[in-house]
């Protein structure tokens, strides 16, 4: 039975009856509070409601708790685990492009064969324009009209000097000779058919048609002229640039008719 | 040998990524915690709701665990915040939880044979109204009365793991006890 006319507390054992009620004192403390109870109303009348208020919350824990079987906590790793992995990640615009342009080991082996094709195509290419450019070259060569450029009279020492130098197999003279070879005096002036130059180019078999081609027709034909008329051969130009001769001579003309 | 190591250490376990340290300290507490939220929340379905975000938010806020209370205290805490954002949200609807209030002969225990009709809806009665007046307590005083009553926890244990002074985890409880009696002898029920 609770008794509505109960009195607080008030005389400083409220801790003490805490835990004189939950079993939690000492045995001098145990004996010291029930000493007071005994002398104190107020205290054992609030003793005794407790224990029916902690009576009542244990019957309730008893009956509605106490049979609950503990629920099976399901913990989310999987979930739990990608924040920190977004945090470590955390999106980095180096890492979102890494993974744009990531290729599986099969990828890879299939890019490395599509670049070798690809290579070798273009490689193939290549050669084809190449070899293409030089029966372009030398059929312009033929075509064109021979440029004589003006003679160099050499001494002796300077074409064997010259021939010295052809003799020498140095990979370094090979180049040397192609910018050459299109001069017909040199052929002019050293006509001898064991020239550096002449045997050089013919070593070569792809020279052979773009350079040897013109050096024997310039050749001859210097050779005839040579033979004609024993004069010097006439410069060729092209018409406009006879023209511009001309008008420079006019000018020329009314400078000095001013003057 | 996960259950020879503190808490503490198995927080740094699970921190390092070791899922079963975490687990460990899951077995450990989840009963207890359980026991809290039924108490805090006095309703089944939300305690094991309560329980369950508990340790959920434990997990995930495991890279923030310092180490400066103990993980007893931690997870308390974090309990005690869901269970009191539950109530928030079950406040709303609060005519709902009077309503099942008064069905409580549904839901409460199934006593045994030999008592009378009569005699069981009393004791149903009688428990509403215990839970009501421990439900209706501050959050302060009714944590500390779950825990002394619910988790069977010392007031020594309480202080530790509310980092409270022992005197201030006693008197709270002699306060709730107070409430708790004034509150109960309004309804003349007789203690079975």
């Amino acid at each position: 039975m609770m008794n509505n006319n109960h009195k607080n507390s008030n005389c400083g054992f409220a801790e003490e009856l805490v835990s004189y009620l939950y079993g939690e004192t000492g045995g001098a403390e145990n004996t010291a509070f029930e000493a007071h109870l005994q002398t104190c109303a107020g205290c054992a009348e609030e003793l005794e409601a407790f224990s029916g208020v902690h009576f009542s919350i244990n019957d309730w824990k008893l009956k509605e708790f106490a049979n609950l079987a503990t629920p099976s906590i399901e913990i989310p790793y999987e979930k739990a685990e990608k924040p920190v992995e977004v945090s470590i990640v955390s999106g980095s615009w180096w890492s979102v492009l890494r993974d744009l342009f990531s290729v599986s080991p099969r990828g890879w082996s299939l890019a490395t064969a599509s670049f070798a094709v690809l290579a070798v195509a273009v490689g193939i290419a290549l050669f084809a324009l190449n070899i293409r450019k030089d029966k372009d070259v030398a059929e312009s060569n033929t075509k064109s009209k021979p440029v004589i450029m003006p003679t160099v009279e050499r001494t002796p020492e300077q074409s064997n000097a010259n021939a010295n130098q052809n003799n020498q197999p140095d990979r370094e003279s090979k180049p040397l000779t192609e910018p050459k070879t299109p001069q017909p005096e040199l052929a002019a002036t050293a006509p001898d058919p064991k020239n550096s130059r002449v045997v050089k180019v013919s070593n070569n078999p792809r020279p052979v048609q773009k350079v040897e081609n013109p050096n024997v027709q310039r050749n001859n034909e210097v050779k005839r002229i040579k033979n004609k008329n024993d004069v010097p051969p006439k410069i060729v130009v092209d018409d406009d640039e006879e023209d511009n001769t001309l008008r420079l001579a006019e000018l020329f003309d009314e400078i000095d008719t001013k003057e | 040998m996960l259950k020879s190591l503190t808490d503490e250490q198995l927080v740094e376990l699970a921190v390092g990524d070791e899922p079963d340290a975490f687990g460990e300290i899951v077995r450990r507490w989840e009963r207890k915690i359980f026991a809290l939220c039924f108490g805090m929340l006095s309703r089944e379905d939300d305690a094991k709701d309560a329980a369950q975000e508990t340790f959920i938010a434990a997990y995930r806020n495991l890279p923030n665990f310092r180490g400066e209370a103990k993980v007893s205290s931690w997870l308390h805490r974090i309990a005690v915040n869901q269970c009191l954002t539950k109530q928030r949200r079950t406040k709303t609807r609060s005519e709902t939880f009077l309503d099942d209030e008064n069905n409580a002969e549904e839901r409460v225990f199934i006593a045994p044979v030999h008592q009378s009709p009569a005699r069981i809806t009393e004791q149903n009665e009688r428990l509403s109204h215990v839970r009501q007046a421990v439900h209706a307590l501050p959050a302060d005083l009714r944590q500390v009365i779950v825990m002394k009553e619910f988790e069977e926890m010392t007031f020594q244990e309480i202080s530790e793991t509310l980092d409270l002074p022992l005197s201030t985890v006693k008197s709270r409880v002699y306060t709730a006890l107070k409430q708790l009696r004034m509150k109960l002898e309004r309804t003349p029920l007789e203690v079975v």
